[in-house]
């Protein structure tokens, strides 16, 4: 009745990990954060260079009455590291144990209202996990024991943006204070911020396409961006996209405000109290996820493996995964985080 | 068991060698309390320190307690594992990370009252051990 199921690696990356990852062009695709935006590398088995081509200028010169020219360099290279942490999840259910007391009715007729709804729900929970930990995710966070977002199994976007902050690679002339407020009713708050981190990006930024570049906000300051125009009598004219959900992208200079919905739970979880927000303005695509399509785990390295172990009588689900996030222009992030 | 003798081999990374890395951590059972308390005992490469051991109890129905060491050498204190099943086996496992970005992730099953020490350990560096 219930056979044992082994997803390749490669496959299990195509059909679950990567269209995370797919492209929202068309505008009628379901909305559900910003997973996607990141740019996947998939092929990572501990670490990666990101290379950065650099193009210079200023290599015009006079030409003075000799033969010999003066050859300059036109391009230069830095180099980031992405590292993935290998990851897994389990989870297992043993029928005796679960279908007791009244449950004893659904062991034979509805065992469909449980069992089936274990695989789904289980991608569903390390889908989210990926997320959770892809922006706040820091190895050196301390866990209290009543999170109920994963915020410490590898390390995300903001604790990158931290480090580079400390580092002086973002200067602190494109970072400003957050505010701790409710930013839906005090709506110039978050007014405020998108126009104060629009007015803090450097020059080479400003070089970019506004379509090239994009605010990321927790969605209490999408809303209180909405709230503000509303009053100003404006309605919310400044929405470029909505998706069939109902989710609204709005935009501000050209620039679309993307909100990631995950964000204010986890910041409200991580501090204890609402009110907290971020916001993010830097390029489409400087966010990158590192992945390895070809790890897995068991005789065929498998990435998902549901089998019925006879000696426990128990169901059991294992997924594994390499995750690693990492920022490839982080001198092109103006952030603000509360 | 592994047929291959390749101790030497696991501390290598791509960039650094980890040998000089010896991660311990120490764990007290006290069926009582009841609590477990980790204390940490590793030895560290030249110049490094602890900056976070993060560490959790799981029991057999998938319940989690956790507790942290801030500093190398350093107790958890005793963890408060009521809530726990603690008739089934229970299992500590831990992450280790100094401050030049490497880490140690490792896990001791079956913990008994007569304590013990974490093994299964997995050493990696991590991109902050890069220069910015």
């Amino acid at each position: 009745m219930f056979k044992k199921i082994a997803i390749s690696a490669l496959s299990f990356h195509l059909i679950i990990v990567a269209p995370n990852f797919g492209d929202l062009t068309n505008g009628t695709g379901i909305f559900d954060g910003t997973l996607h935006e990141f740019t996947l590398m998939d092929d990572i088995k501990s670490k990666a260079p990101i290379i950065n081509i650099k193009r210079t200028r200023n290599i015009m010169q006079r030409r003075d009455a000799g033969c010999d020219i003066v050859y300059k360099k036109l391009m230069g290279v830095d180099v980031r590291q992405i590292t993935v942490d290998d990851l897994y999840a389990a989870t297992k259910i043993c029928k005796n144990e679960f279908y007791q007391g009244a449950l004893r009715d659904w062991e034979t007729d509805n065992d469909d209202v449980f069992l089936e709804k274990i695989e789904p729900f289980f991608n569903e929970a390390n889908k989210l996990d990926t997320l959770s930990n892809a922006w706040f995710g820091d190895i050196n966070r301390v866990d209290p024991g009543t999170y109920t977002w994963s915020l410490n199994k590898y390390d995300g976007i903001w604790k990158w943006v931290a480090t580079y902050f400390a580092g002086g690679v973002i200067p602190v002339t494109q970072t400003m204070a957050m505010p701790v407020s409710d930013k839906r009713q005090i709506f110039a708050d978050a007014y405020n911020v998108i126009k104060g981190l629009y007015d803090r990006q450097n020059l080479l930024m400003r070089s970019w396409a506004p379509t090239d570049k994009a605010f990321y906000v927790s969605q209490d300051i999408a809303d209180g961006y909405g709230n503000y125009l509303r009053s100003l009598g404006n309605g919310d004219s400044n929405t470029i996209a909505m998706y069939a959900n109902g989710v609204k992208i709005r935009e501000y200079e050209g620039i679309p405000i993307i909100p990631e919905p995950c964000w204010e739970p986890i910041l409200a979880e991580i501090h204890g109290a609402p009110g907290r927000s971020a916001a993010m303005l830097t390029i489409r695509g400087n966010m990158v996820l590192g992945t390895d399509k070809e790890y897995g785990e068991g005789p065929e390295k498998d990435a998902l493996r549901v089998w019925y172990d006879d000696n426990e009588l128990t169901f059991k689900y294992q997924q594994f995964m390499r995750l690693g996030t990492q920022i490839a222009l982080p001198e092109h992030v103006c952030f603000a985080i509360s | 068991m592994d047929s291959l003798s390749h101790g030497k081999l696991t501390k290598l990374t791509r960039n650094f060698d980890l040998s000089a890395f010896a991660p311990r951590l120490n764990y007290a059972y006290v069926p009582g309390g009841p609590s477990v308390t980790v204390v940490d005992a590793s030895t560290l490469p030249g110049g490094t320190a602890v900056t976070r051991i993060n560490v959790e109890v799981h029991d057999e129905d998938g319940n989690s307690k956790t507790g942290t060491i801030a500093v190398g050498g350093g107790t958890t204190g005793p963890m408060n594992i009521a809530g726990l099943n603690t008739a089934k086996q229970m299992r500590i496992t831990a992450t280790i990370v100094l401050d030049n970005g490497y880490t140690a992730t490792g896990s001791i099953a079956n913990i008994q009252p007569a304590g013990g020490q974490l093994a299964n350990w997995s050493l990696r560096e991590s991109s902050a051990s890069d220069v910015i």
